[in-house]
């Protein structure tokens, strides 16, 4: 007779066969990959398509009429077109001949007026073409008034460098670029969006697969043939399993295609993932995952219809979804009391600590203890939903009440 | 005789409610056993406890010899009342499945529902999703399931329940053929006769409490005779009034009562010159007995 170990086996092997051949999960599985090579298709559109805003295709060129002669030191800068009149000019700009038209009148110097005339509708677009064309204007004025290098300094104020210093006043060598910042915002915050949704889905469908199995009065078949137990851990195992595929082929889809779609956003920062972050994602997802899912199957049995059990786990994963919540004062503070407290409470921890890596740099021991607690409350509800099951598998159609939930904790096996 | 299944002074509460009240019996190995009783009397409580799946408040069981541990469980074949499969599975899939459940390989699940498959007609099924089947064809695959390991006890919780005759039949001839193989069945079950059809023994149980138990000819026999069966030509005269309708020409019933015994009845044909082509005594039917000792059980 096999032991217990083959019937996880063999129940992981239905479960995990059962899972994967769901056409909801290939789609969630494939929806990372596909939207990502979706981006990698549009970006580049898009970037076309915002570059030229409603003027003609190409590099902007800004025309201009010059009355007041204020331009005529910067005449020769790339991408000035001037005319001769006005009306030459609005011809050129309506044949999509420049991109914007300024007319800069003879009393510019007293009153600062100049008129921008514009293709309708391209405020959002045009914007940054109206501060280029004030920054020539800034350096035409003085330009022939004062020496070169102060030119430049009125053309240019600041070329900022960043120096970044450690929460014990050092310099940090090498600090990120601010789009390296943004990247490394960006890439944990997804994986934590991701990272809830895998968790929720895979723990869910257990929950379903528990329900279901009570509902279609499977249950007293299987409890005959195998323990509660091992039945539990086999459908833990297998949907965890497949929840793990499906989020390795989002991170690996993630780290194939996200640097190609980045490469095409000039000045975007790099979207590489780090080891060290890959071991973080992976083994929140499973703790997380656990935690959840030894929940979810507790829930599944001792609720009276799968219905009902996933309207009672949208309670029971409201805990996940606060530190989103309160994102924003994690972000403001990643190493403060109410980030650090959430870290310790095992509902909240998998998504906190993803924010808190999108937000600063926690301690080792912060995450160590996070992973730990999640782990540990884990292996306790293991525990309470082992029984529960086995007291609760055979209330066709009843709810179970706390008193019956105790009951069946105190019945040892 | 080696027994199958022991059951010794079993006791469960729900509640305030005393759903199996110090019921002992046991099942011989090779036999097929009627567990009787009303809706609601026991039945299944006293079933899932030989099975571990509820825990008896007290009492004991002995299961295939032994304690009910979950490698004996493997080898007891369960179909439940409550019944169902999972839906989305196909057919021969959810065989094999439970097949390996029940510590088979994959290939001999497979070659093993595949044959029980052709013996209840669904062979041509095997590949559909169990929610395309009819309630009825759905509890034949379930029964399939419950005899896929060539267990040596089969448990049937109402087996026959909403299916049609011709499935009742086959039911009931596979149910022989496991008998012939050397398994012992039991089946539950509140239609009598099915039970006097398939058992030897029965146990019959009402509001959680053993009412009946043993060789089902012998518990009849002990009832004693509660009627007189004549083929004849007539009724003699002195006897005319005391028969009861049989809806067949020639078979006339004559219930006991103080003035008709078998020997006056007996008595009236000779003096009468009537000639008997059959003379019977009528034990009690199961039914009868059922509805009799259950009544009795339950007046205050």
């Amino acid at each position: 007779m096999r032991g217990s170990l083959s019937d996880v086996q063999v129940i992981f092997g239905e479960e995990f066969r059962r899972e994967v051949s769901r056409i909801a999960y290939r789609v969630m599985t494939l929806l990372v990959p596909a939207l990502l090579i979706l981006g990698l298709v549009t970006v580049p559109v898009l970037q076309g398509v915002t570059a030229g805003g409603g003027g003609p295709a190409g590099p902007a060129l800004l025309g201009y009429v010059d009355p007041s002669g204020v331009l005529e030191p910067v005449r020769n800068t790339p991408g000035l077109v001037p005319f001769g009149d006005l009306q030459a000019g609005v011809n050129a700009l309506a044949a999509d001949e420049i991109s914007e038209l300024f007319h800069v009148p003879g009393d510019y110097i007293e009153t600062g007026r100049v008129d921008w005339y514009r293709h309708e509708g391209g405020l959002f677009t045009t914007l940054d073409l109206g501060q280029r064309f004030s920054d020539i204007l800034a350096l035409a004025v003085v330009a022939d008034r004062v020496p070169p290098e102060i030119a430049e300094r009125v053309e240019m104020p600041a070329d900022y460098e960043i120096q970044e210093i450690d929460s014990e006043g050092q310099l940090i060598e090498d600090p990120r670029t601010a789009a390296q910042e943004v990247g490394g915002f960006l890439v944990p915050f997804i994986f934590a969006i991701l990272l809830m949704i895998s968790i929720f889905t895979s723990s869910g469908r257990l929950l379903q697969s528990v329900a279901d199995e009570k509902e279609n009065r499977m249950i007293e078949m299987l409890v005959t043939s195998v323990s509660p137990f091992s039945m539990m851990t086999g459908k833990v195992l297998a949907l965890g399993a497949a929840g793990l595929v499906q989020i390795t082929v989002w991170v690996l889809s993630a780290l194939l295609i996200g640097p190609r779609i980045m490469d095409q956003i000039p000045g975007a920062g790099d979207l590489a993932i780090g080891p060290g972050l890959l071991v973080v994602i992976i083994a929140f997802f499973l703790a997380g995952y656990f935690l959840f899912a030894v929940i979810m199957a507790g829930l599944g049995t001792a609720t009276a219809s799968a219905r009902e059990a996933s309207q009672i786990s949208a309670i029971v994963t409201m805990p996940a979804v606060v530190p989103i919540w309160l994102s924003a004062i994690i972000f403001e503070s990643p190493d403060g009391t109410l980030a650090r407290v959430l870290t310790f409470i095992p509902l909240t921890a998998p998504t906190t600590v993803m924010l808190r890596i999108s937000a600063g740099e926690p301690s080792f021991t912060d995450i160590a203890i996070g992973f730990v607690v999640t782990m540990a409350a884990g292996v306790a509800l293991l525990w309470v939903a082992a029984r529960v099951f086995r007291a609760g598998l055979l209330l066709y159609g009843q709810r179970m009440s706390l008193r019956l939930v105790w009951r069946a904790m105190r019945q040892a096996g | 005789m080696p027994t199958a299944l022991e059951v010794h002074a079993l006791n469960k509460r729900f509640g305030d409610r005393t759903v199996v009240d110090d019921v002992t019996f046991s099942v011989d190995r090779g036999e097929v056993f009627g567990l009787l009783g009303p809706n609601g009397s026991g039945k299944t409580t006293t079933i899932r406890m030989a099975l571990d799946i509820v825990r008896p408040d007290s009492g004991s069981v002995v299961l295939l010899g032994g304690a009910a541990t979950r490698q004996v469980i493997r080898r007891v074949g369960y179909l439940p009342e409550e019944r169902g499969l999972l839906r989305k599975v196909k057919v021969l899939n959810i065989l094999r499945y439970l097949g390996r459940l029940k510590g088979m390989s994959s290939a001999e699940a497979t070659e093993r529902g595949a044959e029980l498959l052709h013996r209840v007609g669904l062979y041509e099924h095997r590949d559909k999703r169990v929610e395309t089947l009819s309630r009825g064809m759905t509890q034949l695959v379930q029964f399939c399931a419950s005899l896929i390991h060539e267990p040596e006890l089969i448990i049937l919780d109402e087996p026959f329940s909403g299916l049609d005759p011709l499935n009742v039949q086959l039911m009931k001839e596979i149910v022989r053929d496991q008998q012939e193989r050397g398994a012992t069945v039991i089946f539950s079950t509140h239609i009598m006769s099915d039970v006097e059809e398939l058992c030897e023994r029965v146990v019959l149980i009402a509001d959680g409490r053993l009412l009946l138990f043993g060789n089902l000819n012998e518990i009849r026999r002990g009832r004693g005779a509660n009627g007189v069966r004549v083929h004849a030509g007539n009724v003699p005269p002195g006897l005319d009034g005391k028969t009861r309708y049989t809806g067949r020409d020639g078979v006339f019933e004559f219930p006991l009562e103080d003035s008709v015994t078998p020997e006056s009845v007996l008595q009236g044909y000779l003096d009468a010159g009537i000639a008997i082509e059959r003379f019977e005594l009528m034990l009690p039917s199961l039914n009868e007995i059922f509805i009799e000792e259950v009544s009795r059980a339950r007046q205050p």
